[in-house]
């Protein structure tokens, strides 16, 4: 905006900052808290599975307060109702209000405009506007677990609220305000409505506020990136908005837009409602935006692998074009696999076959994406910094998601596959050692950048190996135990079955099934809980080195090429990013040129002779 | 730095930064539209009741479809004032805009309200009735309708909706679960129901039943829940160190191979529950009334039964059910529903009308109402006969009734709307029922039917204020009821859901074009070029609203 250069005061300076780089970091540092919360729920979860009839410890509760232990645990153990609840709030926590704004919100804000050597986002306000709505429709999704918002607890029918069950649960409450499963839909109306503002000003960003002479495939492929998750994100999440209002009416109107005829239910007998509604159109309006959400996951933190490992090889990116038109058409075809979540719908054969192929299809721009940053890798004089360790790690991980993401592609497989623990292992490969370690090493990357001081290898380290090995032994059973036929929403891990098996022995295979993996449970469990302790080190690293780190030589601590680098350093709220108007005068990832003394060329750097002939 | 391209456009893209962000807005506004069209198509196709057709009068929905295209020529008008710098212009278009959007949001409440008022009732035999809901009064606490009713109105007794269900009470038990803050409205209207007729809820002791009582008895309970949530969790907690323990001996004695696994010690792991505090830990409240008392519940508030009966919030409220009506004067009467579900079961319709509740009940209004019935079915024939001698037609049967091929719409032959009573009504007259059957008094019927719906406005004030067939309903015949809101069915549920949220565009494009037009001088004075940007995106945004009226009004008012 046209505001000149005042003083500003610290509330508008750090707190209501229209600066796209405080917002980057207030998105980073909300996103980086809820996903801690998330992941705490998700401790309780995993304590329920493998000791079912046990007390959660000491450890966990002490956080409790105890009119919660009173209301929510039964013998201090997770009932199937806060199990349920934490299911649910676990999952959207995660997605909505972790990794989206950690990715597109943190990254897309900070790293985008000083990629294209912009002064700032295009609509700073509308930018604020954004981040705010985020942290309110967040906390509000969050009411649920405060008795003094809700008389019910949390929302409690998964993450993907699939009615009826997400119509009729809380529906005996007095106060359908007062409701963790309606503040759910509420702080997800909101939550798009940041979305939907947050797409809109990036894309207007990066089509109308280049820099001179940066020109489409001049652009770093973040950008193109971040291009591509904003338009899936403005085009995707409204389907979804359509969905959670319709709900909402249905909860709080009493229409039935998706109670169908004649349901009944113990609690409160034959609902009185209309009926007619249809469950199904729910679940089409969900996965309209919830499969091109899998992809807002996971470009940005390709992006920021893409970014790092030209850096610490120290050559250009291999393909640049082929990834450049691959992220277009992963775009694209998101838009048209959503039903494959729906096989075991009824949707019938014609329409299944249609989503299987589309979603076959859709591996192909997956695998040129990968394959570009593998290839990227020969040859070249690879640094193993803290970044490039996260980013190397992230290769093989979202390998494995991905592959281990065939077999449910094809309906046939995903017959016995759908609901078992395998889907939740392939999609957490995907999004936690994959996106989340893709994530990590962008915040190795850009710290310095922020802060001025590099982050400490040694915690570094010591974040890294034990949560690389921590989280393969969390979730690479998950696959074995999925197979084997074991569901994703038990609450006590299958403990039910046992009944059944006397001394090992018994006719019914499926609890002998059970039997036989069940303990893999524990294994999990103690992975999940050195998973979360191996954080520690890195919490420490992110506030620790802000004060205590390594200061920075330059403004381009990693040599790299693109427009960020030039910039000072520390940035983080300096008004208009540049000192001067930057010029770009060549491709994004110019590294081991042979004409150049230098082992990279930066993007802004004028040449020094007249430019060659090729 | 500072931001550029936000009045001039960007030479390669051709566009300023709002004009490329507002025609992503609305690609997004598109998706949301689109989904919510898509769900009309979904919810129609996979109805499984008579989805209502030309449910919303036409012509106010006409009227506003033409406000809101004018209201778009103008804001173009303003804008082009703009750029040749005539403010003054440029505000009174703005200012015609704004008064079109004013005059469409005004039709719109009215549209809202009467359906809002208007009462639909599905009986047990699938029969719908709609109409408007009467004023019941208490005597004494009991309700009483009609002429009763109106004599204790006159006295100045309170209006109550005579859509109630009544019980004679005698107690109450409360659940203690929920937060009283949020039942208070529910247990409120319990108590001064009581007051009323002096009688007090009063638990063992004597001691009377108030808010505060039980928010008191609620925290008590959650006091010893939490004491006792805290001793049982840690007596767990050391009960399983014991037998983790003792597991360990066994091994180390040698009796057992390796240790146990969690499920094989769970049965012997016991808390001791000597130390728990279970003395208050009851759940809920009993209380008593001095005397029976006569309570009314709102149809959606309570699940009944003969003895007793549940609120929402769980209380039970004990006692013998009280026979209460829906006392209501009937302005349609819709067969379709039960057309609909014989035609599933292969069963004659006409028969089921016949032998409805409505039509043949143990009631006094039942003749009234066969009388219609008849009178709807001549009409429906005569046209039947119509259609065959004028027209031949042959094809597109709908039913048939005692053998004869009707060719008419079932909405014209299962649905008596407020246009046909009134004119059975005149014509026939309510006594007199040896009319004449040739075409002469029949055509009277028709025109008069016409004329009603041409003059809607004016029917719109005199309707309600005709005389329409009154109704007593008992409650048990009632198997679901609603005002014409979302609850009443899907079609009611999408249109309001569309139009509200057009609604809410609409008043976001007011305040925001109010902005532009009139308080936003400044920068006009500091640059007019960027104003005449701004009312060109306000301007996008607006044609976008009407455009999404132009799919509104033929999907829902014609379609």
């Amino acid at each position: 905006m046209a505001d000149g250069h005042h003083k500003q005061g610290f509330v508008s300076k750090y707190i209501f900052s229209t600066d796209h780089k405080v917002i980057g970091v207030q998105y980073g540092i909300t996103a980086m808290l809820f996903l801690l919360f998330g992941f705490f729920l998700m401790i309780g979860m995993r304590w329920s599975i493998a000791f079912p009839h046990e007390p959660l410890p000491a450890w966990f509760t002490w956080i409790l307060p105890d009119g919660w232990e009173a209301r929510w645990l039964q013998d201090g153990k997770v009932t199937g109702e806060t199990y349920n609840m934490f299911g649910a709030m676990h999952g959207t926590i995660m997605v909505f209000l972790g990794v989206v704004p950690l990715g597109f919100g943190a990254f897309g804000n900070y790293v985008t405009p000083l990629q294209i050597g912009a002064a700032d986002m295009a609509f700073p306000k509308l930018n604020m506007a954004s981040y705010w709505l985020y942290l309110v429709g967040g906390l509000v999704m969050c009411f649920g677990f405060f008795e003094w918002f809700s008389d019910t607890g949390t929302a409690k029918s998964g993450w993907t609220n699939y009615p009826p069950l997400a119509n009729i649960a809380d529906m005996q409450a007095p106060d359908q305000w007062r409701t963790g499963q309606t503040q759910w839909l509420l702080g997800l109306v909101v939550l798009i409505t940041s979305s939907l503002l947050g797409s809109v000003n990036v894309i207007t960003t990066i089509v109308n506020l280049r820099a001179k002479g940066l020109t489409w495939f001049r652009l770093p492929f973040l950008v193109w990136a971040m291009l591509v998750v904003a338009f899936i994100l403005l085009l995707a999440f409204p389907p979804l908005e359509v969905a959670g209002i319709m709900q909402v009416m249905d909860r709080l109107t009493g229409s039935s837009f998706f109670t169908p005829t004649g349901l009944y239910t113990s609690q409160v007998g034959l609902m009185d409602s209309a009926g007619s509604g249809s469950p199904l159109l729910f679940q089409h309006l969900f996965w309209f935006l919830g499969h091109p959400e899998v992809y807002v996951l996971l470009l940005p933190a390709i992006a920021c692998v893409t970014e790092i490992i030209p850096t610490f090889t120290r050559k250009p990116l291999w393909g640049y074009r082929s990834m450049v038109y691959g992220v277009i058409v992963l775009g694209f075809l998101s838009f048209i696999v959503w039903a494959h979540h729906m096989y075991l719908t009824g949707m019938g054969p014609v329409i299944s076959t249609f989503f299987q192929t589309t979603t076959v299809l859709i591996s192909i721009p997956s695998v040129i994406l990968i394959t570009s940053l593998l290839i990227s890798l020969w040859g070249g004089s690879i640094h193993f910094r803290m970044p490039m360790l996260w980013a190397c790690a992230f290769l093989p991980m979202f390998g494995i998601g991905g592959l281990t993401g065939l077999p449910l592609a094809f309906n046939l497989a995903d017959l016995h596959l759908h609901d078992t623990y395998y889907v939740i292992g392939h999609f957490h490969y995907v999004v936690a050692p994959g996106i989340l370690f893709g994530l990590f090493a962008g915040i190795y990357y850009w710290y310095p950048k922020i802060t001025g001081k590099y982050m400490s290898d040694l915690l570094g380290h010591l974040h890294f190996w034990p949560s690389l090995i921590a989280i393969n032994v969390l979730f690479f059973p998950m696959l074995i135990q999925g197979m084997a036929g074991f569901h994703r929403r038990w609450y006590n891990g299958g403990d039910a079955y046992l009944d059944k098996v006397a001394g090992g022995e018994t006719e019914n295979v499926f609890a002998a099934t059970v039997y036989q993996f069940i303990d893999l449970n524990i294994l999990m469990s103690w992975a999940a809980f050195i998973l979360a302790l191996c954080q520690i080190p890195f919490i420490i690293n992110v506030f620790g080195a802000w004060f205590f780190g390594k200061k920075v030589e330059s403004d381009n601590p990693w040599n790299a090429t693109t427009l960020e680098w030039n910039t000072e350093t520390p940035l983080f709220a300096k008004h208009g990013n540049f000192d001067e108007e930057p010029k770009v005068y060549r491709g994004p990832y110019e590294y081991s040129r042979p004409d150049h003394d230098k082992d990279y060329l930066p993007q802004w750097e004028a040449p020094q002779s007249k430019p060659s002939n090729d | 730095m500072e931001l550029p391209y936000i009045v001039e456009p960007r030479k390669d893209t051709g566009l300023f930064n709002s004009k490329l962000a507002i025609w992503l807005f609305l690609a997004s506004e598109v998706m949301l539209f689109g989904g919510l069209f898509s769900g009309y198509v979904f919810l129609r196709i996979y109805a499984d009741f008579p989805w209502p057709e030309r449910a919303i009068p036409v012509l106010p929905g006409l009227i506003n479809t033409v406000m809101l295209i004018l209201s778009s020529v103008t804001v173009v008008f303003a804008w082009s004032e703009l750029k040749l710098r005539n403010y003054r212009k440029f505000q009174v278009y703005m200012g015609f805009t704004l008064f079109f959007a004013a005059a469409f949001l005004g039709f719109k409440y009215v549209e809202y309200t009467t359906k809002f008022s208007h009462q639909a009732v599905k009986m047990s035999d699938n029969v719908v009735v709609e109409g408007h809901v009467d004023y019941a009064a208490l005597d004494h606490g009991k309700l009483v309708y009609g002429k009763d009713a109106k004599k204790l109105h006159k006295e100045g007794a309170e209006k109550i909706k005579a859509k109630k269900i009544e019980y004679k009470v005698e107690e109450v038990t409360f659940p203690l679960r929920f937060r009283m803050e949020s039942r208070k409205k529910i247990i409120n209207k319990i108590l001064k129901q009581a007051k009323a007729q002096d009688a007090k809820l009063v638990d063992e002791s004597g001691t009377e039943i108030t808010i505060d009582y039980l928010k008191e008895a609620r925290k008590a309970l959650y006091d010893a829940k939490k004491k006792n949530a805290i001793a049982r969790r840690d007596g767990l907690r050391d009960a399983w160190k014991v037998a983790k323990a003792e597991d360990a001996q066994r091994i180390e004695d040698g009796k057992q191979a390796e240790k146990s696994k969690g499920w094989q010690l769970a049965p012997q792991v016991k808390i001791d529950e000597s130390v728990l505090d279970l003395a208050n830990e009851t759940a809920s409240i009993t209380a008593k009334f001095t005397k029976p008392v006569y309570l009314h519940f709102g149809r959606n508030d309570i699940r009944e039964s003969e003895e007793f009966g549940i609120l929402r919030d769980g209380t039970v409220v004990k006692g013998k059910q009280q026979k209460s009506y829906m006392d209501m004067h009937i302005d349609a009467v819709d067969f379709q529903y039960l057309a609909f579900d014989a035609k599933q079961k292969g069963s004659d319709p006409f028969e089921a009308i016949e032998k409805s509740w409505l039509l043949s009940g143990d009631h006094k209004y039942a003749k009234h109402f066969k009388e219609y019935w008849d009178k709807h079915l001549e009409v429906v024939l005569h046209h039947n006969h119509g259609l065959q001698d004028r027209f031949k037609v042959e094809q597109n049967v709908t039913t048939t009734y005692k053998g004869e091929k009707l060719y008419l719409p079932l909405r014209e032959i299962f649905r008596i709307n407020w246009q046909s009573l009134i004119a059975y009504d005149e014509h026939y007259g309510h006594e007199d029922h040896g009319y004449n059957k040739d075409y002469s008094t029949f055509n009277e019927v028709e025109k008069s039917r016409k004329k009603n719906v041409e003059t809607f406005i004016r029917e719109y004030f005199q309707a309600p204020k005709r005389v329409f067939p009154h109704l007593k309903i008992p409650s048990k015949e009632v198997h679901f009821e609603s005002s014409l809101t979302p609850k009443w069915n899907n079609f009611y549920a999408i249109y309001f859901t569309i139009t509200g949220l057009h609604g809410l565009h609409i008043i976001g494009g007011m305040v925001v074009l109010w902005w532009f037009g009139f308080n936003s001088r400044k920068i006009y004075d500091k640059d007019p070029e960027w104003l005449a940007n701004r009312v060109e995106v306000g301007g996008l945004f607006w044609h976008f609203v009407d455009l999404v009226w132009i799919f509104v009004f033929p999907i829902f008012y014609l379609m």
